[in-house]
């Protein structure tokens, strides 16, 4: 029991690192990235050739693909979003429904159909754990994950809350227009909040890969369980999403405990139990169902 | 030379055209204030001149550079600023932060969030406050510095008093008069013909999109200003 308690909260970590970037940008800048899972993916590529193919240090080859990310954030917010951004809620689930595709396709394309993992990156730290009193082993990987999450959550928070880039960033999501009459360029804000949310993608991209392996289609599933996370959490702080992860795990976790098959129906269960609650006595909007609130 | 010079400005919402070819001018240190009814068409014109609506047609001058063709974010660097009606302070950010937003125009000037302070004395106890907890005086007093701080050569402000208490408003019309004092130009949106009969070195009256009015305040009456505000020709024509 105590096992499954730490276990749930470690994949808790996990699912908290998939789902920032996706939150970060629905909650900063409204729009639903539905290529969150195929830019992790892409993330993971990225990784996988510096690091295997070039043989960069992990770290190294983590920095390069961070600015790396940055940048692509900062050419899909000027290219696509931004003009999508005007047409209404629809338009930017409609083009980065669209870019999701491409990039799928586009790294099948480019890197087969084969499965790859990050693990042999990182030599015996992918296989070695910690013992816990009671004879309780946890991944060492599954922990740095946790931690990882934690910290990158707070340094966003720290960021929005108490840096001049932050409040730039919270007023342009919050009031463009009025931004705008206080000199501030949201067009560039903007850009530089998509470049963010992509580069906290880099490190989900490690988690994936250095947990298991990845393959060209394997965006559908990342998003899958970030938008459980995020949608069970709520937006408003990022703290939320952590919330939300650990109820998915902790959902996943008693469902494999009830039937070997139940681990997905668990996640399910409780992701639809919270669409229902926001969702309950009132119109349906996608602002209702990520809980939307203005950022304390 | 004036601080900020519009030229026929021409502006629509969709198919309905709410200013038709409006001109102002106002000069450092001039407090210049535009009336009229509701719906016509202050609004549309003080946000024409700030670019944060798209206009028609028409200039904007400001201090001599032609910022027409700026995005609004490039007008507020050039030193216009506009306090929007409903003042739209981010709330749950505090006094400060709110404060310290307005200095996204990286302009130089004398403005601190200190200096604010000094000017408006009751909001240095409020500096950690959020402002959407603050009353509406406090909020006007915010939004009033945060233009400011951006170190601006002219400001617009929209509504002054609406929705304030009698005290309220003559607090934002002291720290008014001591910004026209200290050479920036002013150009004010106000119901109370009153206060803007008293307070005003020109006025404009603007009734269905057109100006029905201008004229100093030693040139006009109440009467007149109420006659012109309903388009009934009266007073100086322009």
């Amino acid at each position: 029991m105590t096992s499954l308690i730490i276990n749930a909260f470690l994949l808790a970590g996990y699912y908290a690192v998939l789902a920032t970037g996706l939150a970060f940008m629905y909650s900063v800048m409204n729009i639903i990235n539905l290529a969150h899972g195929a830019l992790i993916v892409l993330a993971g590529y990225g990784l996988y050739v510096l690091g295997n193919d070039l043989n960069l240090p992990f770290p190294v080859a983590i920095a390069i693909m961070m600015a790396a990310m940055f940048l692509l954030g900062v050419v899909l917010h000027r290219a696509v979003l931004a003009r999508a951004y005007g047409g209404g809620e629809l338009l930017p689930l409609l083009a980065t429904f669209g870019i999701s595709i491409v990039l799928d396709n586009l790294m099948f394309q480019t890197f087969g159909a084969d499965n790859l993992s990050l693990a042999p990156l990182v030599g015996d730290l992918s296989w070695a754990s910690f013992e816990l009193p009671g004879s309780i082993f946890v991944g060492k990987i599954s922990v740095y994950i946790l931690v990882t999450a934690i910290v990158v959550i707070g340094l966003i928070e720290l960021l929005l809350r108490r840096t001049a880039l932050g409040h730039r960033i919270q007023a342009t999501s919050q009031d463009r227009a009025t931004a705008a009459l206080l000199g501030i360029d949201t067009g560039r804000t903007a850009a530089i909040a998509t470049g963010i949310a992509l580069a906290t993608g880099v490190v989900a991209a490690a988690a994936l890969g250095l947990r298991s392996a990845w393959g060209p289609y394997g965006g559908s599933a990342i998003l899958l369980f970030a938008f459980e996370a995020v949608v069970i959490g709520g937006t408003g702080s990022l703290w939320r999403v952590l919330a939300g992860a650990i109820v998915l795990a902790f959902a996943q976790s008693l469902g494999a405990l009830v039937h070997p098959q139940g681990f997905l129906i668990g996640g399910h269960l409780a992701f639809l139990v919270a669409v229902f609650v926001r969702l309950r006595g009132g119109r349906i909007s996608l602002a209702r169902l990520f809980g939307k609130e203005a950022r304390a | 030379m004036s601080t900020l010079e519009a030229t026929d400005i021409r502006a629509s919402h969709g198919q309905l055209c709410a200013v038709h070819g409006a001109s102002l001018s106002v000069r450092p240190g001039k407090m210049m204030f535009l009336l009229g009814a509701n719906g016509a068409g202050k609004t549309t014109l003080l946000r024409s001149i700030a670019g944060d609506h798209e206009m028609d047609a028409g200039t904007v001058v400001l201090s001599g550079v032609d910022v027409t063709g700026m995005a609004a974010h490039h007008r507020a660097r050039a030193g216009l600023a506009l306090v929007p009606e409903g003042r739209r302070l981010f709330p749950r950010m505090t006094v400060r932060e709110n404060l310290q937003l307005g200095a996204s125009t990286s302009r130089e000037g004398p403005w601190t969030v200190e200096a604010i302070y000094d000017t408006f004395p009751h909001l240095a106890k409020l500096d950690k406050s959020a402002a959407g907890k603050l009353s509406g005086g406090e909020q006007q007093a915010v939004a009033i510095g945060r233009a400011l701080m951006g170190d601006p050569v002219a400001i617009m402000l929209d509504e002054v008093s609406l929705g304030l208490s009698p005290a309220a408003v003559d607090s934002a019309y002291d720290a008014l008069n001591r910004l026209r004092d200290m050479g920036m130009a002013l150009l004010i949106v106000e119901q109370d013909l009153n206060r803007a009969l008293a307070s005003a070195d020109n006025l404009l009256v603007m009734c269905e999109g057109r100006i029905t009015l201008q004229a100093r305040p030693d040139e006009t009456s109440l009467d007149a200003l109420a006659a012109a505000s309903f388009g009934h020709a009266q007073g100086v024509q322009t």
